[in-house]
């Protein structure tokens, strides 16, 4: 039996590692892409949460409101729904929409805001509403900050814009 | 090729354990983000379904309110009445994409002496997990405005700012019900003193809605933005625990903390602060001596049913509040004072001495940063306040109570601003008295044994009949009316005197102010006609 064997040459033994190294880079590689892709699904399925969550928080805030203003300058949409005044504001600093409480009093523009507030999102690139007191609508737009991650593993940073709008309600006098 | 063939069917083997090891996994998590992802996405939909139906429905409840006609001859509650879209059983439907939906708006007659349409509408979208339920209750004051005949218009004012300072000499009496002077005994007051006004019951019962709803108000608060806020934990070892989270046992010889060392316990507390605390049992001697919180740092305790005091807690200083979710009934003496705000929901039963001082905590905190929760010294039952012994209750702020009734006595109350009973103020028991800084108003008045007092410095104002069956003395320094019938059953005297003070009791004029948004002292009117609502839920 051991005659009939023949060896390896060193030409073959060189090629069958050469080509055992690049199958084992080429199958890394795509370890690598198949790992970034799933991080990358994993960061959106985050994102995508909390970006839910915090329009599902604005939607419940804001569906029986009766009452809104938005003031531009300092970010804030503050609005009333016949139970509790309450004002969302825009942090550009550090990009977080913050939910005060309203001291009571006449004009709900006007009103002191109650501190500490509540942080209800983070990565908040832009936050603006639109009031329009004729047609009683208010009109909402949210901009946040996600992550990309390409096959290269890098995160990239996107925008995502979500929008809502809600008709006032008008209770009579 | 026997062995080959097994050689490869093993290897086959090993690919398809590799295989389904991977898929045992990570299936359940993909499974699972899958599931969670859909079923908030249902979630969502569905409150959004029962939030726009809820919201419509009221909303065309609001638009047909608006088109009443003022100048027609159906008045504003049989017009309310007649709004189409009631409908008192549940009405079910499904939407085209088979969502099980349920509706139901519901309209609430005044009950006793109430004028309040209550209007609750409840949208409820699919069943199960998924549910989501919305609903909106708002009251109406349907108020066609006010004759003005001979009376003139008169309502109670709300609003501190259009209080009006009474001169010696200008202190009126109002009756609205059935009042006979030759047979009825009010000492210091002539028969042609007293006045007549029929309409001075609805504005009386007007002034109460407003300050009952205050207190609700204010309870609500404090639920929403400190109990539902905080997060507060639900066993007594979390809470413990979370007293001391920042304690270093190394610094305290090796033990943070001892379950019944409550001094210890307070000691650690990092204000502000929201506890919410088993209700006990208790030991006094342990509970004593214990002050929680400082002007800076707030506590707010709540206890989520009546604490069991197994001996009587003593000199306990809250600054903060003190909540009780559900009514407070004990054998235990008491001393407290806090500095904030006592509120209890349900019925306050105290059966043994009970000192209570609070104070308001606003101006203790004028160096804090940003520390504005505590509110201004009130004292609130939003049920029965039924006393049984020595209370001695002073309250820097106001009073509020469904209804009181004293037992035994005596008892002291010292309110700083105003006491509202809603119902009945019942004596039945001598020697108490009542001191008020502003009004006095209650629903029903009936006194059973001599030796009683009330003094306000504002009105004495009762909605419904007042019934003595001893003497009793009142003094005010605004105006006393009562609302209903005046019946004194045995000739005893109702003793009147006068003082210098205001009165929120406006006479003239038509400009009852209207509920601010945002606000929960809004001023209120009977002058002027409208629908007067006021969102409930």
């Amino acid at each position: 039996m051991l005659r009939d064997s023949r060896g390896l040459t060193l030409m073959e033994l060189m090629a069958a590692l050469a080509l055992t190294g690049i199958l084992l880079a080429v199958v890394i590689m795509l370890y690598q892409s198949l790992f970034h892709v799933s991080e990358s699904g994993m960061q959106r399925y985050v994102d995508q949460t909390e970006i839910r969550n915090v329009m599902e928080r604005l939607e419940e805030e804001l569906a029986d409101a009766i009452d809104a203003v938005y003031q531009v300058d300092s970010h804030q949409l503050r609005y009333y729904n016949g139970l509790r005044a309450r004002a969302l504001v825009y942090d550009p600093s550090s990009k977080t929409l913050n939910m005060h409480e309203l001291e009571d009093g006449n004009d709900l523009g006007a009103a002191d805001l109650i501190s500490p507030g509540s942080v209800i999102a983070g990565n908040v690139t832009d936050f603006s509403a639109v009031v329009d007191a004729d047609r009683r609508t208010l009109d909402l737009s949210v901009t946040f900050e996600v992550s990309n991650v390409n096959v290269s593993g890098i995160r990239e940073a996107a925008a995502e814009t979500r929008k809502l709008s809600f008709k006032l309600m008008s209770v009579p006098a | 090729m026997a062995y080959g063939n097994n050689e490869r069917g093993a290897a086959l083997l090993m690919y398809v354990v590799m295989i389904a090891v991977v898929l045992a996994i990570a299936g359940p998590s993909l499974l699972k983000m899958m599931y969670s992802s859909e079923l908030s996405e249902t979630s969502y939909h569905h409150r959004k379904l029962a939030d726009n139906l809820a919201v419509s429905a009221m909303d065309a409840l609001f638009a047909y309110l608006g088109e009443y006609d003022e100048n027609g001859n159906v008045s504003r509650a049989d017009y309310l009445r007649n709004f189409p879209g009631f409908a008192q059983n549940a009405i079910e439907l499904a939407t085209p994409e088979g969502i099980p939906v349920e509706f139901s708006m519901q309209l609430q007659e005044p009950q006793g002496a109430s004028t309040e349409y209550v209007v609750t509408v409840t949208a409820k979208a699919a069943e199960g997990p998924v549910e989501r339920v919305k609903t909106i209750e708002f009251a109406f004051e349907p108020s066609d405005g006010s004759s003005g005949e001979d009376q003139g218009d008169i309502w109670i004012t709300t609003d501190d700012s259009e209080r009006e300072e009474v001169l010696p000499g200008n202190h009126s009496f109002y009756v609205g019900g059935n009042y006979d002077q030759a047979k009825n005994h009010i000492e210091n007051i002539s028969e042609e003193a007293v006045k007549n006004n029929s309409e001075i019951q609805n504005a009386i019962a007007e002034a109460i809605n407003t300050y009952k709803k205050n207190a609700a108000d204010l309870y609500n608060s404090y639920i929403s933005d400190i109990y539902d806020l905080f997060n507060i934990p639900d066993t007594s070892d979390q809470i413990l625990n979370e007293i001391v989270k920042n304690c270093d046992p190394a610094a305290k010889g090796g033990q943070c903390l001892d379950r019944n060392n409550w001094t210890q316990i307070v000691s650690e507390i990092q204000g502000p602060t929201a506890l919410r605390l088993p209700p006990g049992p208790y030991s006094g001697r342990d509970f004593s001596n214990l002050t929680f919180g400082s002007p800076c740092h707030p506590v707010y305790i709540f206890f989520d049913s009546s604490p069991n005091f197994w001996q009587s807690p003593d000199n306990i200083t809250v600054y903060g509040a003190v909540i009780f979710r559900n009514g407070y009934n004990n054998t235990a003496a008491m001393n407290l004072t806090v500095y904030g705000d006592v509120i209890v929901n349900g019925n306050y039963q105290p059966y043994q001495s009970h000192s209570i001082t609070v104070m308001n905590l606003d101006g203790l905190q004028k160096n804090c940063q940003d520390v504005k929760y505590a509110k201004g010294g009130n004292f609130y039952v939003l049920g029965q306040f039924s006393l049984s012994n020595n209370i001695n209750l002073s309250a820097e702020g106001n009073f509020y109570a469904n209804e009181i009734t004293i037992h035994s006595s005596p008892n002291n109350f010292s309110v700083g601003g105003k006491m509202v009973v809603e119902n009945k103020i019942y004596f039945m028991s001598q020697n108490s008295q009542i001191v008020t800084g502003q009004d006095l108003l209650a629903g029903s008045y009936e006194i059973n044994a001599k030796n009683n007092r009330i003094e306000s410095h504002g009105d004495i104002l009762i909605a419904g009949d007042v019934i003595v069956r001893n003497s009793i003395t009142w003094t005010a320094g605004g105006n006393i009316a009562i609302g209903g019938n005046y019946n004194n059953q045995n000739h005893h005297a109702l003793n009147v005197h006068f003082q210098t003070g205001t009165t929120s009791l406006i006479t003239g004029g038509s400009s009852g102010g209207s509920g601010q948004p945002g606000g929960s002292s809004g001023g209120s009117g009977s002058g002027g006609g409208g629908w007067n609502p006021e969102r409930r839920k």
